[in-house]
């Protein structure tokens, strides 16, 4: 291999590092993203909660140590949106409602969950959502990206190992 | 024949002598280049740590200005009379006494303000409300923040008080995971960054250290 070729070679090289840098920084996840993914829960890990009906829980829901409606969610099973008891959806009042509109509407709250031990409704009560002992209600914000760029970095450190190459190999050649 | 036996090498000599000056000429050009462009990058961060610096100050010297809580022993209330907000681009101070980190935070976490220093992810509480309040800061800026273990404090000062949160864990998780900044019920704080620490933009990963606040009291959970 002549000189020029080996300095092509590592040209090419060094483009396709540059490239290789910049597609990983692409594929980064971008920071402060605010739409939120769907809100389905972890795969069969935790329970849906009904609205209780009195005394006894329809099938397959089955009353659980606090007294509430509690059915396994199967995977894909879709849990309320924000602020909406399970079984509920916002209507256009910003409401949450059930779909048949059966039932009257609940004002919305500021948080929901779909933590497993959390968002079941009360037998006692027959509507009012508990929810608060939760340590985590399921989705937050995206992880910001937190890599500190360093394209440049990366491309003088480049530079700088290609410009030694071609001096060593040019000495080697002349010698 | 001798004088063409002559001529050759002379030929080739002066070949190699024409091409030595143009390895060097590449050579330090390359070179010269790629130190420039270090040089740059260093630089940037240099700039941002003292603008970083700067915003500190600043708030310091905000605190400094505001009048005194009701008493000394009072511990500081359930939260901000208001709704908090940025004021001159700061929410509040973040303070890390074992590895000596202090740092202004600021409102959001868009490159360009973790470009600079940290930020308060918008849709997170703030220090003083219930939930969970989610810092971020690109992995240059806390390359030491691995060393925090379970116990250690980390403060919060804001302009209402400062609160001290004492580390409960840390967890390394994949950059779409979106259950590490999720609501709680309790006091939390969430500090995100990229992972591995040293890798910068390479980061596959993220780490999460978790901390509850310790003081003053947390809220209840019926609280807020």
């Amino acid at each position: 291999m002549n000189f020029r070729s080996f300095v092509v070679a590592l040209s090419l090289t060094a483009g396709a590092l540059l490239m290789a840098s910049t597609a990983v920084s692409a594929a980064s996840p971008g920071s402060g993203s605010t739409v939120p993914p769907p809100m389905v829960p972890p795969g069969g890990s935790t329970t849906n909660s009904q609205p209780n009906t009195g005394a006894t829980c329809s099938p397959p829901s089955t009353l659980d140590g606090n007294g509430d409606c509690t059915a396994p969610i199967a995977n894909g099973d879709v849990v309320a949106p924000p602020g909406c008891p399970t079984g509920q959806n916002r209507d256009e009042d910003d409401d949450c409602t059930t779909s048949d509109g059966s039932t009257g509407s609940t004002p919305a709250s500021t948080t929901s969950t779909v933590n497993g031990t959390t968002g079941t409704t009360s037998a006692a009560g027959g509507g009012a959502t508990s929810g608060s002992a939760a340590g985590s209600s399921g989705t937050g914000p995206a992880l910001a990206n937190t890599g500190t760029p360093a394209t440049p970095l990366v491309l003088g450190l480049v530079l700088l190992a290609l410009g030694g190459l071609v001096l060593v190999r040019g000495r080697q050649r002349t010698a | 024949m001798s004088s063409g036996a002559s001529a050759r090498p002379i030929g080739g000599g002066s070949q190699s002598a024409g091409r030595r000056p143009r390895h060097k000429l590449l050579g330090w050009a390359l070179l010269s280049l790629g130190l420039l462009l270090v040089l740059l990058f260093v630089a940037d961060l240099g700039y941002a740590s003292r603008r970083e610096a700067q915003l500190t100050e600043r708030f310091h010297q905000q605190v400094a200005a505001l009048p005194p809580p009701p008493s000394a022993t009072t511990p500081v209330q359930a939260g901000p009379a208001v709704d908090p907000h940025p004021v001159d681009g700061v929410d509040f101070v973040i303070k890390v006494s074992k590895i000596g980190y202090e740092a202004a935070v600021q409102e959001g976490v868009a490159d360009s303000i973790l470009a600079g220093g940290p930020g308060h992810y918008e849709t997170t509480a703030w220090p003083g409300q219930a939930g969970n309040v989610g810092v971020a800061a690109h992995n240059v800026y806390w390359i030491r923040f691995n060393d925090l273990t379970a116990g250690d404090s980390v403060v919060l000062q804001t302009r209402w008080g400062d609160y001290t949160y004492r580390v409960t864990g840390k967890q390394i998780v994949n950059p779409d995971n979106r259950e590490v900044l999720a609501p709680t019920s309790h006091d939390q704080l969430t500090l995100t960054t990229c992972w591995p620490l040293w890798a910068g933009a390479f980061a596959t990963q993220r780490l999460i250290i978790f901390g509850e606040q310790v003081d003053p009291a947390p809220h209840q959970l019926s609280g807020l």
